[in-house]
């Protein structure tokens, strides 16, 4: 099919990863800066009062197996481990792209006579005259796709334009209506304004 | 390079959710029993060499911090880092899609205008107020819906700023309202003799 259009579905609990990233690069920028400031051999006092590296590595570096071998203290790690997996592991599979191909036929009906469907191209043009007609818009773009019609708009008129944009969503739902096709969001985005004259009487 | 950092964020947003996840599982197995053998703490320690790990790390940490000559690959290490850091924060935070000024959004569908279209829009408007002889228009989106309508119009000498600065409000009370734009509207002073 030409005009192939690629999508993926994506889950909220991306945004976990982004903000796990996001603590990781601030800890990278701010933890190599401190390395480069002991590189050029800044006082490593002043390196580990701004960042606690000395502090955090001798703390670690004094842990023994006896200071968390207590019932209690093994109980804890195992559970926020554990809470830890499963919520960074799921958070992890929903990071994987699901991607699909978003512009397909709009089946209509299927019996034993055969299919009747709507290829993308014919929603589309139904959408461009529909909010073409809108006397406002001087230029319409539609693009189809299964979980919504998108119909980018250029306009003549810098007066009313949200009232435009209103219209022409309201008259491409129609169209969708009167061509007993079914009804789906419709987004109407102003792409473009036509500008005749530096200064338009309107 | 932003649709670099973009797929770098990606990859690495995956790869540390991974790593924590196996950190998680791998200190709540090692939990089960105590000491330094077996499943216990102690023993994932020897596992991972921690001993050696600390041995290193403290050592070129004392070489890092003697007086002396500038460690240059540490220089380029610590400046690579931060590279890396600003490239994957670039990633974050700069939006993938171009952000649009949002008019309306439900069930029925999205009602939306890009920032340059609705900027020469706002731009038209404004120059037919009365008094001014240039404007400039910019529209800043903010993330969830509305933004900022930052206009700086030029003014023939005989006009009243404070007039001037009303009018081209009242003007763009028709984008602003409905697209939630909040209007900054500057009128300079400049030597424009015609409108």
């Amino acid at each position: 099919m030409p005009r192939q259009r690629l999508r993926e579905r994506t889950s909220p609990l991306v945004i976990v990863g982004r903000v796990v990233t996001l603590l990781f690069a601030l800890a990278l920028v701010w933890y190599g800066l401190m390395t480069l400031l002991l590189a050029v051999k800044a006082s490593s006092t002043t390196v580990n009062s701004l960042s606690g590296y000395r502090t955090a590595f001798d703390w670690l570096s004094g842990l023994t197996p006896r200071d968390v071998d207590g019932g209690l203290t093994r109980a804890i790690v195992a559970g926020a481990g554990l809470l830890a997996f499963l919520f960074f592991g799921y958070c992890a599979l929903k990071q994987i792209p699901r991607p699909y191909f978003a512009r397909r036929d709009l089946d209509l009906s299927t019996d034993d006579r055969g299919d009747v469907t709507v290829e993308p191209r014919a929603i589309e043009r139904l959408a461009e005259v529909a909010a073409g007609g809108h006397p406002a818009v001087s230029d319409a773009r539609g693009r189809y796709a299964i979980d919504d019609l998108s119909v980018d708009i250029t306009v003549r008129r810098a007066r009313d334009l949200a009232d435009a944009l209103r219209e022409s969503q309201a008259r491409v739902v129609e169209a969708l209506s009167r061509h007993e096709l079914p009804a789906m969001p419709v987004n109407i985005i102003l792409t473009g304004y036509e500008r005749r004259h530096r200064r338009d009487i309107q | 390079m932003i649709l670099l950092a973009h797929a770098l964020v990606r990859l690495v947003s995956f790869v540390l959710l991974v790593i924590l996840a196996l950190a998680g599982l791998a200190l709540a197995v090692f939990s089960i029993s105590t000491g330094t053998s077996g499943p216990s703490l102690g023993g994932l320690a020897d596992l991972l060499s921690l001993a050696s790990l600390r041995d290193t790390v403290g050592s070129w940490l004392a070489q890092l911090e003697a007086p002396g000559s500038a460690a240059a690959i540490a220089a380029l290490c610590g400046l690579g880092v931060m590279l890396l850091g600003f490239v994957l924060l670039l990633g974050v935070l700069v939006p993938r899609r171009e952000r649009l000024v949002t008019l309306d959004s439900g069930d029925r569908g999205m009602l939306a205008a890009r920032r340059r279209p609705l900027a020469r829009a706002a731009t038209a408007l404004v120059e037919q107020v009365r008094g001014v002889s240039e404007a400039r228009v910019r529209v800043r989106p903010r993330r969830r819906a509305g933004g900022r309508l930052v206009v700086r119009t030029s003014r023939a000498r005989s006009a009243d700023p404070d007039q001037v600065k009303a009018a081209v409000g009242e003007q763009l009370r028709g984008l602003t309202d409905p697209f939630q734009l909040k209007p900054r509207i500057a009128v300079p002073r400049r030597g424009a003799r015609v409108e």
